[in-house]
């Protein structure tokens, strides 16, 4: 037995060395995206509109992220975003942003930015009276966001009767619903106080899944987002 | 079955033999790490800037991973591709220095003393490949023990098969010098026209393809079994597959019966 063994000893010396090798070089970082975010000590954020109280809870994870990572985050404003179904009008670029918020959470998205669900989702709903409207009434739309699926919308719109009447503006929405009609509207969307919202059916809209988008590539600074938005979903921290 | 238990002792004996070769050879086993220190550390590190993200809404690389990912699984294919066919020296070292022989005139059957071989042979390089996944980390791979059995059976499968190739191989070799030339000549334009180091966009047609590549490389990619070899692999650790996964499953399921009869044909003449 102890002949056997020592027969081994060398090569299962030699394989463990060669593993201890692997793993250690294995934790070398390999890219300097979050060496950089420390050298300057901050966390771009971009979003829609950082005043926007749809992304608070949003805005409070990745506040929560860039504590755990040890920076100050610092939230930009852009403007274009959500403005076109075309991501590249947005203007968004790596010097401008390190996280980008908002994201839906869709395989086109993927093949473009690497997306970290954050928990949150949109979906399109129905705003005012609990039972529906009869055929042939009118049905408020407000789009505000970019990215769902409007065809879907429109084929069930048009198979429940209702003529559909587009709100182009916040307060065309809000002047709308005081006057106690409907909206089809995105969850995303603020409401006046006191209406409520009811889910559509599943041929009319799908829930998407909201993610945080980081530009791919940045292997470092991606494993320690993900690495922090568990310990802030575990801390519960938000 | 007491007539087929001397078969299997014989069998195994011819594995273990073939591993405690492969374990004491140093030398193997400093190729099967410095193959992916460089492929993945230098050379992924070093191009993964290139295929980044820079602006939204435009990429270099249209796949929803980042280089050093989609780099991962080629670069185990890589080790496996070395280990298993330069196994096929020890073929060339057993027929010049008279083991075959001995073995041959053994109560043996032929191909039991191949498959001995072979399986040893195949178990070294799934040895390599497994080497590789120890960097998954480094390279922003998550895996779960069901990827790692699965990966892990997938390369034994491959090795299999590829080293039943480096026999073949080695048939047609009579020397050592003529071996190396040949080994490399077979395994880097292999490996580098199989989409290994460079993704075939998957959401582009023929057509389109045409226009970011010249035709002749895309037949070249598509005629490549190791392309989709490779591409299995891909789909199991990182749960992306250019191809229905079972065209390669399928290549290496005939390279092994196929190669192995090959192999079994000019065993030992």
């Amino acid at each position: 037995m102890s002949g056997g063994w020592k027969r081994w000893r060398r090569p299962i010396l030699d394989i463990n060395l060669i593993a201890v090798l692997l793993a250690t070089l294995s934790s070398l970082p390999p890219d300097t995206s979050l060496a950089e975010r420390r050298k300057q000590g901050v966390l771009r954020y971009c979003v829609p509109d950082s005043k926007d109280m749809l992304f608070e809870a949003e805005r409070q994870l990745a506040k929560g992220i860039a504590r755990q990572l040890g920076l100050k985050l610092q939230p930009q404003t852009v403007d274009n975003m959500g403005r076109s179904f075309n991501p590249r009008d947005w203007n968004l670029n790596r010097s401008q942003c390190d996280i980008i918020g908002g994201i839906a959470d869709t395989a086109t998205n993927r093949n473009f930015l690497m997306l970290l669900p954050n928990g949150g989702r949109i979906a399109l709903v129905r705003a005012g009276p609990a039972t529906p409207p009869p055929r042939g009434a009118e049905m408020g739309v407000f789009l505000d966001v970019a990215g769902l699926d409007r065809i879907r919308l429109a084929t069930y719109l048009r198979k429940q009767g209702w003529r559909t009447r587009p709100l182009h503006s916040q307060d065309a929405l809000e002047a709308w619903l005081t006057e106690g009609k409907q909206a089809v509207l995105s969850t995303q969307t603020r409401l006046p106080a006191g209406v409520q919202t009811h889910s559509l059916p599943p041929d009319a809209s799908e829930v998407t899944e909201l993610a945080f988008g980081l530009w791919r590539g940045d292997v470092t600074l991606i494993r320690a987002v993900r690495h922090a938005l568990e310990q802030v979903h575990r801390n519960s921290d938000v | 079955m007491s007539a087929f238990l001397p078969i299997l002792r014989g069998i195994h004996g011819v594995w273990l033999r073939e591993i405690m070769r492969a374990t004491r050879d140093r030398g193997q086993l400093l190729g099967g790490v410095s193959r992916p220190l460089i492929w993945l550390l230098i050379l992924g590190v070093g191009l993964n800037p290139y295929f980044r993200g820079e602006v939204f809404g435009e990429v270099r690389l249209v796949l929803p991973y980042n280089y050093l990912q989609f780099l991962f699984p080629a670069v185990i294919v890589l080790n496996i591709m070395y280990t298993s066919i330069q196994f096929a020296v020890s073929v060339i070292w057993d027929r010049e220095f008279g083991f075959l022989r001995e073995v041959l005139v053994s109560p043996m059957p032929r191909w039991a003393v191949l498959l001995g071989k072979v399986l040893g042979g195949a178990t070294a390089a799934t040895g390599h490949g497994i080497l590789v996944l120890i960097l998954a980390r480094f390279a922003d791979v998550t895996l779960a023990p069901w990827q790692v059995f699965q990966a892990i059976v997938y390369m034994f499968m491959l090795s299999f098969a590829l080293t039943c190739f480096g026999v073949v191989l080695a048939g047609k070799v009579r020397s050592f010098e003529g071996f190396g030339v040949f080994s490399n000549t077979v395994i880097l334009p292999l490996y580098f026209a199989s989409s290994s180091v460079f993704p075939l966009d998957p959401s582009l047609t023929r057509t389109q393809l045409a226009v970011s590549y010249p035709e002749w490389l895309v037949v070249l990619i598509r005629s490549n079994p190791i392309t989709y070899t490779v591409d299995v692999l891909r789909g199991i650790l990182i749960g992306f597959n250019q191809f229905p996964p079972y065209i390669g499953l399928s290549l290496v399921a005939a390279g092994i019966a196929i190669f192995f009869l090959i192999a079994l044909r000019g065993f030992g003449k």
